[in-house]
Protein backbone atom coordinates (compact mmCIF):
# COMPACT_ATOMS: atom_id res chain seq x y z
CA UNK A 1 0.00 0.00 0.00
CA UNK A 2 2.99 2.50 0.95
CA UNK A 3 6.16 2.24 -0.71
CA UNK A 4 8.80 4.67 -2.46
CA UNK A 5 11.54 6.57 -1.16
CA UNK A 6 9.20 9.61 0.70
CA UNK A 7 7.38 7.12 2.65
CA UNK A 8 10.49 5.39 3.91
CA UNK A 9 11.70 9.11 5.06
CA UNK A 10 8.04 9.23 6.82
CA UNK A 11 8.43 6.19 7.94
CA UNK A 12 11.74 7.57 9.72
CA UNK A 13 10.24 10.44 10.96
CA UNK A 14 7.64 8.10 12.68
CA UNK A 15 9.71 6.10 14.65
CA UNK A 16 12.49 9.14 15.17
CA UNK A 17 10.78 10.95 18.30
CA UNK A 18 10.85 7.31 20.63
CA UNK A 19 13.98 5.88 18.77
CA UNK A 20 15.85 9.35 19.38
CA UNK A 21 16.23 9.50 23.18
CA UNK A 22 16.60 5.32 23.58
CA UNK A 23 19.76 5.50 21.30
CA UNK A 24 21.13 8.47 24.11
CA UNK A 25 20.17 7.15 26.96
CA UNK A 26 20.03 3.17 26.14
CA UNK A 27 21.90 2.34 23.76
CA UNK A 28 25.02 4.74 23.80
CA UNK A 29 25.26 4.83 27.87
CA UNK A 30 25.56 0.46 27.47
CA UNK A 31 27.86 0.93 24.58
CA UNK A 32 29.94 3.31 26.21
CA UNK A 33 29.79 1.76 29.86
CA UNK A 34 31.40 -1.66 27.54
CA UNK A 35 34.17 1.00 27.64
CA UNK A 36 34.51 2.61 30.50
CA UNK A 37 34.29 -1.30 32.15
CA UNK A 38 37.89 -1.30 31.01
CA UNK A 39 38.81 1.77 32.35
CA UNK A 40 40.50 3.25 35.03
CA UNK A 41 38.21 6.16 35.67
CA UNK A 42 37.30 8.79 38.67
CA UNK A 43 34.99 11.14 36.31
CA UNK A 44 37.50 13.57 36.51
CA UNK A 45 40.15 12.91 34.83
CA UNK A 46 40.03 10.68 31.41
CA UNK A 47 39.56 7.13 31.68
CA UNK A 48 42.74 4.84 31.44
CA UNK A 49 42.07 1.64 29.47
CA UNK A 50 43.40 -1.00 31.56
CA UNK A 51 41.35 -4.47 29.95
CA UNK A 52 39.79 -6.59 31.96
CA UNK A 53 41.63 -5.64 35.18
CA UNK A 54 38.39 -4.35 36.63
CA UNK A 55 36.61 -7.39 36.19
CA UNK A 56 39.69 -9.61 38.19
CA UNK A 57 39.26 -7.35 40.49
CA UNK A 58 35.88 -7.43 41.23
CA UNK A 59 35.73 -11.75 41.47
CA UNK A 60 38.84 -11.38 43.97
CA UNK A 61 37.24 -8.97 46.29
CA UNK A 62 35.08 -10.73 48.92
CA UNK A 63 32.51 -7.48 48.68
CA UNK A 64 31.53 -8.38 46.19
CA UNK A 65 31.69 -12.08 45.81
CA UNK A 66 28.86 -11.47 48.99
CA UNK A 67 27.01 -8.77 46.88
CA UNK A 68 26.86 -11.08 44.24
CA UNK A 69 25.51 -13.95 46.64
CA UNK A 70 23.09 -11.99 48.27
CA UNK A 71 21.56 -11.04 44.69
CA UNK A 72 21.54 -14.58 43.84
CA UNK A 73 19.22 -15.78 47.29
CA UNK A 74 17.01 -12.42 46.92
CA UNK A 75 16.63 -13.76 43.28
CA UNK A 76 16.42 -17.85 43.89
CA UNK A 77 14.04 -17.34 47.10
CA UNK A 78 12.30 -14.88 45.77
CA UNK A 79 11.19 -16.52 42.50
CA UNK A 80 10.83 -20.51 44.22
CA UNK A 81 8.39 -18.47 47.20
CA UNK A 82 6.58 -16.29 44.90
CA UNK A 83 5.68 -18.65 42.12
CA UNK A 84 4.68 -21.01 44.43
CA UNK A 85 2.62 -18.58 46.87
CA UNK A 86 1.27 -17.20 44.17
CA UNK A 87 -0.27 -20.33 41.75
CA UNK A 88 -1.36 -21.37 45.50
CA UNK A 89 -3.13 -18.94 46.21
CA UNK A 90 -4.88 -18.55 42.57
CA UNK A 91 -5.74 -21.96 42.38
CA UNK A 92 -7.79 -21.15 45.65
CA UNK A 93 -9.04 -17.75 44.29
CA UNK A 94 -10.10 -18.99 41.15
CA UNK A 95 -12.59 -21.18 43.54
CA UNK A 96 -13.61 -18.30 46.00
CA UNK A 97 -16.96 -17.29 44.42
CA UNK A 98 -17.52 -13.70 45.30
CA UNK A 99 -14.39 -13.04 47.19
CA UNK A 100 -12.51 -13.41 44.48
CA UNK A 101 -12.41 -10.07 42.80
CA UNK A 102 -11.43 -8.70 46.64
CA UNK A 103 -8.73 -10.75 47.46
CA UNK A 104 -7.37 -9.85 44.48
CA UNK A 105 -6.94 -6.65 45.27
CA UNK A 106 -5.70 -7.12 48.26
CA UNK A 107 -2.68 -9.26 47.35
CA UNK A 108 -1.89 -6.83 44.62
CA UNK A 109 -2.42 -3.44 46.75
CA UNK A 110 1.65 -3.89 48.06
CA UNK A 111 2.30 -3.89 44.65
CA UNK A 112 1.16 -0.34 44.31
CA UNK A 113 2.93 1.12 47.21
CA UNK A 114 6.90 2.37 46.66
CA UNK A 115 9.92 0.69 47.88
CA UNK A 116 10.80 4.44 49.91
CA UNK A 117 7.21 3.71 52.20
CA UNK A 118 7.52 -0.05 52.50
CA UNK A 119 10.82 0.88 53.92
CA UNK A 120 9.13 2.94 56.09
CA UNK A 121 6.37 0.51 57.22
CA UNK A 122 8.75 -2.70 57.52
CA UNK A 123 10.95 -0.62 59.49
CA UNK A 124 9.07 -0.16 62.02
CA UNK A 125 8.29 -3.53 62.21
CA UNK A 126 11.39 -5.74 62.37
CA UNK A 127 12.31 -2.72 64.57
CA UNK A 128 13.48 -4.10 68.25
CA UNK A 129 10.01 -2.22 69.97
CA UNK A 130 8.03 -3.17 67.05
CA UNK A 131 5.13 -6.00 66.72
CA UNK A 132 6.51 -8.76 65.88
CA UNK A 133 9.13 -8.56 69.26
CA UNK A 134 5.96 -7.68 70.93
CA UNK A 135 3.98 -10.63 70.04
CA UNK A 136 7.01 -12.85 70.61
CA UNK A 137 7.27 -11.36 73.95
CA UNK A 138 2.95 -11.92 74.67
CA UNK A 139 3.26 -15.47 73.47
CA UNK A 140 6.16 -16.23 76.26
CA UNK A 141 8.63 -16.28 73.27
CA UNK A 142 10.87 -13.83 74.37
CA UNK A 143 14.14 -15.55 73.70
CA UNK A 144 12.96 -15.35 69.97
CA UNK A 145 13.19 -11.38 70.05
CA UNK A 146 15.42 -9.87 68.29
CA UNK A 147 16.80 -6.77 65.80
CA UNK A 148 15.95 -8.65 62.63
CA UNK A 149 17.41 -6.17 60.38
CA UNK A 150 20.26 -5.86 62.49
CA UNK A 151 21.06 -9.74 62.75
CA UNK A 152 23.44 -11.36 60.06
CA UNK A 153 20.80 -14.49 60.43
CA UNK A 154 17.56 -13.18 59.81
CA UNK A 155 18.37 -9.50 57.60
CA UNK A 156 17.91 -11.99 54.61
CA UNK A 157 14.94 -13.22 55.29
CA UNK A 158 13.47 -9.98 56.60
CA UNK A 159 14.05 -7.86 53.62
CA UNK A 160 12.94 -11.80 51.22
CA UNK A 161 9.50 -11.56 53.28
CA UNK A 162 9.12 -7.79 51.80
CA UNK A 163 9.83 -8.76 48.64
CA UNK A 164 7.29 -11.18 48.40
CA UNK A 165 4.67 -9.19 50.02
CA UNK A 166 5.49 -6.82 47.46
CA UNK A 167 5.31 -9.29 44.56
CA UNK A 168 3.06 -12.12 44.85
CA UNK A 169 0.25 -9.99 43.56
CA UNK A 170 1.25 -9.87 40.26
CA UNK A 171 1.63 -13.08 39.87
CA UNK A 172 -1.46 -14.00 41.43
CA UNK A 173 -2.99 -12.01 38.73
CA UNK A 174 -1.42 -13.66 35.62
CA UNK A 175 -1.95 -16.81 36.82
CA UNK A 176 -5.86 -16.28 37.16
CA UNK A 177 -5.82 -14.71 33.96
CA UNK A 178 -3.90 -18.16 32.94
CA UNK A 179 -6.20 -20.39 35.16
CA UNK A 180 -9.13 -18.52 33.56
CA UNK A 181 -8.09 -19.60 29.65
CA UNK A 182 -8.07 -23.32 30.44
CA UNK A 183 -11.31 -24.65 28.84
CA UNK A 184 -13.93 -26.26 30.43
CA UNK A 185 -13.90 -29.53 28.62
CA UNK A 186 -10.83 -30.63 29.12
CA UNK A 187 -11.41 -30.86 33.25
CA UNK A 188 -14.59 -33.06 31.63
CA UNK A 189 -12.70 -35.12 29.70
CA UNK A 190 -10.12 -35.80 32.51
CA UNK A 191 -13.06 -36.65 34.43
CA UNK A 192 -14.37 -39.04 32.12
CA UNK A 193 -10.76 -40.49 32.24
CA UNK A 194 -10.94 -40.92 35.71
CA UNK A 195 -8.15 -38.66 36.66
CA UNK A 196 -8.30 -37.41 40.47
CA UNK A 197 -7.55 -33.52 41.30
CA UNK A 198 -4.15 -33.99 41.26
CA UNK A 199 -3.92 -36.08 38.48
CA UNK A 200 -5.68 -32.92 36.85
CA UNK A 201 -3.69 -30.37 38.47
CA UNK A 202 -0.61 -32.52 36.95
CA UNK A 203 -1.27 -33.51 33.32
CA UNK A 204 -4.14 -30.03 32.69
CA UNK A 205 -3.73 -27.16 34.77
CA UNK A 206 -0.12 -27.60 34.71
CA UNK A 207 1.18 -27.66 31.48
CA UNK A 208 -1.42 -24.99 30.73
CA UNK A 209 0.14 -22.65 32.45
CA UNK A 210 3.46 -23.01 31.88
CA UNK A 211 2.90 -19.27 29.77
CA UNK A 212 2.20 -17.48 33.00
CA UNK A 213 4.94 -19.53 34.96
CA UNK A 214 7.29 -18.08 31.59
CA UNK A 215 6.14 -14.60 32.57
CA UNK A 216 6.12 -14.70 36.43
CA UNK A 217 9.31 -16.10 36.44
CA UNK A 218 11.04 -14.01 34.42
CA UNK A 219 9.55 -10.69 35.50
CA UNK A 220 10.55 -11.67 39.31
CA UNK A 221 14.12 -12.82 37.96
CA UNK A 222 14.73 -9.33 36.67
CA UNK A 223 13.23 -7.33 39.13
CA UNK A 224 15.12 -9.42 41.65
CA UNK A 225 18.27 -9.23 40.08
CA UNK A 226 18.02 -5.73 40.02
CA UNK A 227 17.25 -5.44 43.38
CA UNK A 228 18.63 -2.06 45.16
CA UNK A 229 15.28 0.11 46.71
CA UNK A 230 15.05 -2.10 49.52
CA UNK A 231 18.61 -3.08 50.88
CA UNK A 232 19.70 0.75 50.32
CA UNK A 233 16.44 2.26 52.26
CA UNK A 234 16.56 -0.50 55.14
CA UNK A 235 19.77 -1.55 55.55
CA UNK A 236 22.49 -0.13 53.24
CA UNK A 237 23.33 -3.29 52.87
CA UNK A 238 24.42 -4.18 56.42
CA UNK A 239 25.26 -5.74 59.02
CA UNK A 240 28.88 -5.91 56.98
CA UNK A 241 27.93 -6.79 53.74
CA UNK A 242 25.24 -9.29 54.83
CA UNK A 243 22.50 -7.25 52.55
CA UNK A 244 24.38 -5.50 50.05
CA UNK A 245 23.56 -6.72 46.36
CA UNK A 246 25.56 -6.09 42.86
CA UNK A 247 22.95 -3.20 41.96
CA UNK A 248 24.00 -1.21 45.73
CA UNK A 249 27.24 -2.40 45.57
CA UNK A 250 27.70 -0.61 41.85
CA UNK A 251 26.04 2.79 43.37
CA UNK A 252 28.23 3.04 46.09
CA UNK A 253 31.59 2.18 43.92
CA UNK A 254 30.30 4.75 41.66
CA UNK A 255 28.64 7.37 43.49
CA UNK A 256 30.44 7.21 47.31
CA UNK A 257 33.79 6.47 46.05
CA UNK A 258 33.97 7.21 42.59
CA UNK A 259 35.18 4.49 41.24
CA UNK A 260 33.78 4.65 37.45
CA UNK A 261 35.52 2.26 35.47
CA UNK A 262 35.13 -0.73 38.36
CA UNK A 263 31.69 0.50 39.00
CA UNK A 264 30.86 -0.16 35.27
CA UNK A 265 32.73 -3.24 35.13
CA UNK A 266 30.19 -4.51 37.98
CA UNK A 267 27.48 -2.75 35.58
CA UNK A 268 28.40 -5.08 33.05
CA UNK A 269 28.53 -8.38 35.08
CA UNK A 270 25.08 -7.25 36.30
CA UNK A 271 23.84 -6.64 32.94
CA UNK A 272 25.39 -10.22 31.59
CA UNK A 273 23.65 -12.10 34.62
CA UNK A 274 20.18 -10.49 33.66
CA UNK A 275 21.09 -11.17 29.88
CA UNK A 276 21.78 -14.88 30.00
CA UNK A 277 19.35 -15.68 32.60
CA UNK A 278 16.86 -14.18 30.72
CA UNK A 279 17.93 -15.97 27.35
CA UNK A 280 17.69 -19.39 29.48
CA UNK A 281 14.46 -18.73 31.08
CA UNK A 282 13.22 -17.76 28.01
CA UNK A 283 14.43 -21.37 26.36
CA UNK A 284 13.64 -23.41 28.98
CA UNK A 285 9.84 -22.40 29.41
CA UNK A 286 9.05 -21.26 26.14
CA UNK A 287 10.45 -25.52 24.94
CA UNK A 288 7.28 -26.72 27.42
CA UNK A 289 4.35 -24.46 26.92
CA UNK A 290 1.85 -26.42 25.22
CA UNK A 291 0.38 -24.59 22.12
CA UNK A 292 -3.69 -24.94 22.03
CA UNK B 1 -13.58 -29.98 54.40
CA UNK B 2 -8.98 -29.72 52.85
CA UNK B 3 -11.65 -26.85 50.89
CA UNK B 4 -12.49 -24.97 54.40
CA UNK B 5 -9.42 -25.21 55.43
CA UNK B 6 -7.80 -23.66 52.07
CA UNK B 7 -10.33 -20.79 52.44
CA UNK B 8 -9.59 -20.27 55.73
CA UNK B 9 -5.51 -20.34 55.17
CA UNK B 10 -6.11 -17.86 51.96
CA UNK B 11 -8.18 -15.28 54.31
CA UNK B 12 -5.64 -15.18 57.28
CA UNK B 13 -2.79 -14.59 54.49
CA UNK B 14 -5.31 -11.40 53.40
CA UNK B 15 -5.08 -10.60 56.76
CA UNK B 16 -1.37 -10.64 57.31
CA UNK B 17 -0.96 -8.97 53.74
CA UNK B 18 -3.46 -6.24 55.02
CA UNK B 19 -2.11 -5.81 58.76
CA UNK B 20 1.07 -3.43 57.39
CA UNK B 21 -0.95 -1.46 56.03
CA UNK B 22 -3.40 -0.80 59.26
CA UNK B 23 0.02 -0.85 61.60
CA UNK B 24 1.06 2.16 59.21
CA UNK B 25 -2.44 3.76 59.30
CA UNK B 26 -2.69 3.73 62.67
CA UNK B 27 1.22 4.91 63.27
CA UNK B 28 0.07 8.20 61.60
CA UNK B 29 -2.11 8.82 64.72
CA UNK B 30 0.01 7.90 67.02
CA UNK B 31 1.61 10.44 69.53
CA UNK B 32 5.65 10.30 69.70
CA UNK B 33 5.09 8.29 73.64
CA UNK B 34 3.13 5.30 71.58
CA UNK B 35 4.50 5.01 68.33
CA UNK B 36 6.04 1.99 69.43
CA UNK B 37 3.38 0.81 71.17
CA UNK B 38 1.92 -1.77 68.75
CA UNK B 39 -1.24 -2.30 70.41
CA UNK B 40 -2.08 0.71 71.63
CA UNK B 41 -5.12 2.26 69.77
CA UNK B 42 -4.78 5.75 68.34
CA UNK B 43 -7.12 8.68 69.01
CA UNK B 44 -7.59 9.14 65.12
CA UNK B 45 -8.52 12.99 65.98
CA UNK B 46 -4.93 13.14 66.95
CA UNK B 47 -3.73 15.22 63.50
CA UNK B 48 -0.58 16.55 65.17
CA UNK B 49 1.51 14.37 62.96
CA UNK B 50 0.00 15.64 59.89
CA UNK B 51 0.07 18.92 60.66
CA UNK B 52 3.67 18.87 62.01
CA UNK B 53 3.90 17.09 58.74
CA UNK B 54 2.53 19.59 56.56
CA UNK B 55 4.52 22.57 58.46
CA UNK B 56 8.40 20.66 57.87
CA UNK B 57 8.13 18.97 55.11
CA UNK B 58 7.87 19.99 51.61
CA UNK B 59 4.72 17.84 50.52
CA UNK B 60 2.68 20.00 48.83
CA UNK B 61 5.03 21.07 46.31
CA UNK B 62 7.07 17.93 45.83
CA UNK B 63 2.98 16.51 45.26
CA UNK B 64 2.46 19.09 42.09
CA UNK B 65 6.41 18.56 41.09
CA UNK B 66 5.56 14.22 40.91
CA UNK B 67 2.40 14.92 39.46
CA UNK B 68 4.11 17.07 36.67
CA UNK B 69 6.81 14.21 36.02
CA UNK B 70 4.46 11.67 35.86
CA UNK B 71 2.23 13.67 33.44
CA UNK B 72 4.63 15.19 30.41
CA UNK B 73 6.04 11.53 31.16
CA UNK B 74 3.17 9.25 30.54
CA UNK B 75 1.79 11.69 27.79
CA UNK B 76 5.14 11.99 25.94
CA UNK B 77 5.78 8.40 25.92
CA UNK B 78 1.99 7.90 25.22
CA UNK B 79 2.29 10.05 22.26
CA UNK B 80 5.84 8.81 20.67
CA UNK B 81 5.72 5.21 21.07
CA UNK B 82 2.20 5.01 19.44
CA UNK B 83 3.78 6.71 16.35
CA UNK B 84 6.58 4.10 16.52
CA UNK B 85 4.31 1.21 17.32
CA UNK B 86 1.92 2.20 14.69
CA UNK B 87 4.77 2.36 12.06
CA UNK B 88 6.78 -1.04 13.16
CA UNK B 89 3.73 -2.75 12.59
CA UNK B 90 3.06 -1.89 9.26
CA UNK B 91 6.29 -1.28 7.89
CA UNK B 92 7.84 -3.42 4.87
CA UNK B 93 11.24 -1.94 5.87
CA UNK B 94 13.56 -4.25 7.50
CA UNK B 95 15.36 -1.81 9.33
CA UNK B 96 12.88 -0.68 10.93
CA UNK B 97 10.91 -4.08 11.94
CA UNK B 98 13.68 -4.69 13.26
CA UNK B 99 13.76 -1.73 15.86
CA UNK B 100 11.17 -4.12 17.73
CA UNK B 101 13.50 -6.42 18.78
CA UNK B 102 16.10 -3.34 19.67
CA UNK B 103 13.09 -2.21 21.86
CA UNK B 104 12.47 -5.28 23.46
CA UNK B 105 16.68 -5.81 24.32
CA UNK B 106 16.01 -2.61 26.09
CA UNK B 107 14.08 -3.57 28.36
CA UNK B 108 17.00 -5.79 30.37
CA UNK B 109 19.63 -3.16 30.56
CA UNK B 110 19.70 -2.33 34.43
CA UNK B 111 19.57 1.14 35.68
CA UNK B 112 22.60 0.30 36.97
CA UNK B 113 24.51 -0.30 33.72
CA UNK B 114 24.12 3.25 31.69
CA UNK B 115 23.72 5.05 34.98
CA UNK B 116 27.38 6.78 34.61
CA UNK B 117 27.11 7.38 30.81
CA UNK B 118 23.55 9.11 31.72
CA UNK B 119 24.66 10.55 34.63
CA UNK B 120 27.37 12.36 31.97
CA UNK B 121 25.47 13.27 29.62
CA UNK B 122 23.28 15.36 32.49
CA UNK B 123 26.30 17.43 33.59
CA UNK B 124 27.87 17.77 30.50
CA UNK B 125 23.77 19.23 28.67
CA UNK B 126 23.78 20.81 32.39
CA UNK B 127 20.69 19.52 32.81
CA UNK B 128 21.23 17.22 35.93
CA UNK B 129 19.06 17.75 38.99
CA UNK B 130 16.23 19.02 36.48
CA UNK B 131 12.72 17.60 36.14
CA UNK B 132 13.17 17.22 32.14
CA UNK B 133 16.26 15.34 32.52
CA UNK B 134 14.88 12.76 34.82
CA UNK B 135 11.42 12.69 32.16
CA UNK B 136 14.06 12.39 29.36
CA UNK B 137 15.44 9.37 30.92
CA UNK B 138 11.95 8.05 31.48
CA UNK B 139 10.65 8.68 28.52
CA UNK B 140 13.71 7.04 26.80
CA UNK B 141 12.72 3.97 28.74
CA UNK B 142 8.91 3.95 28.88
CA UNK B 143 9.10 4.27 25.05
CA UNK B 144 10.52 0.79 24.30
CA UNK B 145 8.66 -0.83 26.40
CA UNK B 146 5.17 0.98 25.17
CA UNK B 147 6.32 1.29 21.55
CA UNK B 148 6.21 -2.74 21.93
CA UNK B 149 2.71 -2.68 23.64
CA UNK B 150 1.22 -0.10 20.87
CA UNK B 151 2.93 -2.36 17.88
CA UNK B 152 1.10 -5.37 19.43
CA UNK B 153 -2.25 -4.03 19.59
CA UNK B 154 -1.96 -2.11 15.91
CA UNK B 155 -1.54 -5.32 14.55
CA UNK B 156 -5.42 -5.86 15.75
CA UNK B 157 -6.56 -3.33 13.67
CA UNK B 158 -7.56 -4.55 10.29
CA UNK B 159 -5.64 -2.24 7.33
CA UNK B 160 -8.27 -2.24 5.47
CA UNK B 161 -9.38 1.31 7.34
CA UNK B 162 -6.18 2.81 6.13
CA UNK B 163 -6.52 1.60 2.67
CA UNK B 164 -10.03 3.33 2.28
CA UNK B 165 -8.67 6.50 4.06
CA UNK B 166 -5.27 6.66 1.77
CA UNK B 167 -7.86 5.98 -1.19
CA UNK B 168 -9.65 8.90 -0.35
CA UNK B 169 -6.23 10.91 -0.43
CA UNK B 170 -5.79 11.09 3.30
CA UNK B 171 -2.05 11.37 4.46
CA UNK B 172 0.27 9.06 6.80
CA UNK B 173 -0.20 11.56 9.26
CA UNK B 174 -3.74 12.16 8.61
CA UNK B 175 -4.37 8.59 9.08
CA UNK B 176 -2.51 8.11 12.07
CA UNK B 177 -4.47 10.93 13.53
CA UNK B 178 -7.99 10.16 12.33
CA UNK B 179 -8.17 6.31 11.99
CA UNK B 180 -5.06 4.70 14.49
CA UNK B 181 -4.87 6.84 17.39
CA UNK B 182 -8.70 7.13 18.37
CA UNK B 183 -8.59 3.42 18.40
CA UNK B 184 -5.26 2.81 20.29
CA UNK B 185 -6.77 4.82 23.09
CA UNK B 186 -7.85 1.52 25.28
CA UNK B 187 -3.67 0.73 24.69
CA UNK B 188 -3.13 4.00 25.73
CA UNK B 189 -5.14 3.73 28.79
CA UNK B 190 -3.44 0.43 29.44
CA UNK B 191 -0.47 1.95 29.62
CA UNK B 192 -1.10 4.78 31.39
CA UNK B 193 -2.87 2.46 34.24
CA UNK B 194 0.46 0.21 34.80
CA UNK B 195 3.49 1.97 34.30
CA UNK B 196 2.45 5.18 36.10
CA UNK B 197 3.46 3.29 39.57
CA UNK B 198 6.95 3.09 37.66
CA UNK B 199 7.21 7.07 37.95
CA UNK B 200 5.47 7.56 40.89
CA UNK B 201 7.09 5.52 43.10
CA UNK B 202 10.73 5.50 41.76
CA UNK B 203 13.41 6.08 43.75
CA UNK B 204 16.47 5.16 41.88
CA UNK B 205 15.98 7.66 39.13
CA UNK B 206 15.40 10.94 41.09
CA UNK B 207 18.77 9.70 43.67
CA UNK B 208 20.89 9.38 40.77
CA UNK B 209 19.79 11.99 38.57
CA UNK B 210 17.89 14.63 40.37
CA UNK B 211 18.96 14.67 43.96
CA UNK B 212 19.63 18.51 44.48
CA UNK B 213 16.78 20.24 42.88
CA UNK B 214 15.37 23.07 44.24
CA UNK B 215 11.94 20.55 44.59
CA UNK B 216 12.23 17.35 45.12
CA UNK B 217 9.67 14.60 43.80
CA UNK B 218 7.67 12.86 46.43
CA UNK B 219 9.88 9.71 47.23
CA UNK B 220 13.21 11.72 47.32
CA UNK B 221 11.40 14.06 49.67
CA UNK B 222 10.20 10.70 51.94
CA UNK B 223 13.73 9.98 51.86
CA UNK B 224 14.90 13.32 52.69
CA UNK B 225 12.56 13.95 55.82
CA UNK B 226 13.79 10.26 56.91
CA UNK B 227 17.08 11.25 57.00
CA UNK B 228 16.01 15.11 58.94
CA UNK B 229 13.20 12.63 61.43
CA UNK B 230 15.68 9.77 62.07
CA UNK B 231 15.11 8.28 65.27
CA UNK B 232 13.46 11.49 66.63
CA UNK B 233 10.37 11.76 65.55
CA UNK B 234 8.83 9.07 63.12
CA UNK B 235 4.71 10.37 63.48
CA UNK B 236 5.32 12.90 60.61
CA UNK B 237 7.78 10.42 58.37
CA UNK B 238 4.61 8.27 58.58
CA UNK B 239 2.12 10.96 57.42
CA UNK B 240 4.48 11.86 55.05
CA UNK B 241 4.52 8.37 53.46
CA UNK B 242 1.04 7.79 54.00
CA UNK B 243 0.27 10.99 52.29
CA UNK B 244 2.48 10.27 49.60
CA UNK B 245 0.91 6.73 49.15
CA UNK B 246 -2.39 7.70 49.19
CA UNK B 247 -2.73 8.47 45.77
CA UNK B 248 -1.31 6.10 44.12
CA UNK B 249 -3.70 3.48 46.25
CA UNK B 250 -6.71 5.48 45.32
CA UNK B 251 -5.92 5.40 41.66
CA UNK B 252 -5.24 1.40 42.11
CA UNK B 253 -8.65 1.19 43.50
CA UNK B 254 -10.16 2.87 40.71
CA UNK B 255 -8.56 1.82 37.56
CA UNK B 256 -7.94 -1.91 39.14
CA UNK B 257 -10.04 -3.55 36.48
CA UNK B 258 -8.53 -1.82 33.87
CA UNK B 259 -4.95 -2.45 35.32
CA UNK B 260 -5.18 -6.10 36.08
CA UNK B 261 -6.82 -6.76 32.48
CA UNK B 262 -3.94 -4.90 31.39
CA UNK B 263 -0.70 -6.36 33.48
CA UNK B 264 -1.78 -9.81 31.49
CA UNK B 265 -2.13 -8.48 28.51
CA UNK B 266 1.33 -5.98 28.90
CA UNK B 267 3.62 -8.98 29.86
CA UNK B 268 2.66 -10.87 27.29
CA UNK B 269 3.12 -8.85 24.55
CA UNK B 270 6.36 -6.95 26.05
Amino acid sequence: MYAGKKNGLVEWLFVAPALIPFLIFVVWPFVSSLYYSMTRWNGFTSPVFIGFDNFGRLFREASFVAALSNTIVFTLAGLLISNVLSLLLALALNRAGRSKAVLRTVFYLPGVVSFVTMAVVWSSIYHYYGPINEILIRLGLESWTREWLGNFDTVMAALIIIMVWSGVGFGVIVFLAGLGSIPADLYEAADLDGAGAFAKFRYVTFPLLMSSVTIVTFLGLTTSLKIFDLPFLMTNGGPGDASTTLAMLIYKQAFSYSNYGYASAGGIVLFVLVGFISLLQIKATRGREVQL
Amino acid sequence: MGMRIAQAAVMLLALLFLAPFLLFFLNTFKDKDHIYDTFHMPNLLYWDNYSRMFATSDFIPSLGYTILICLFTLLIIVLFSSMAGYIISRTRNRWISSLYLLFAAGQIVPIQTSMLPIYKIGVATGMINTAPFLILVYVAGGCAFATLLFAAFTRTIPEALEEAAAIDGCSRAGIFARIILPLLRPAAATIVVTTIYWYWNDFTGPLIYLNSGEVSPLMMTVYKFMGTNNTVDWGPVYALCFMSALPMIVFFLLTQNRLLKGLVVASVKG
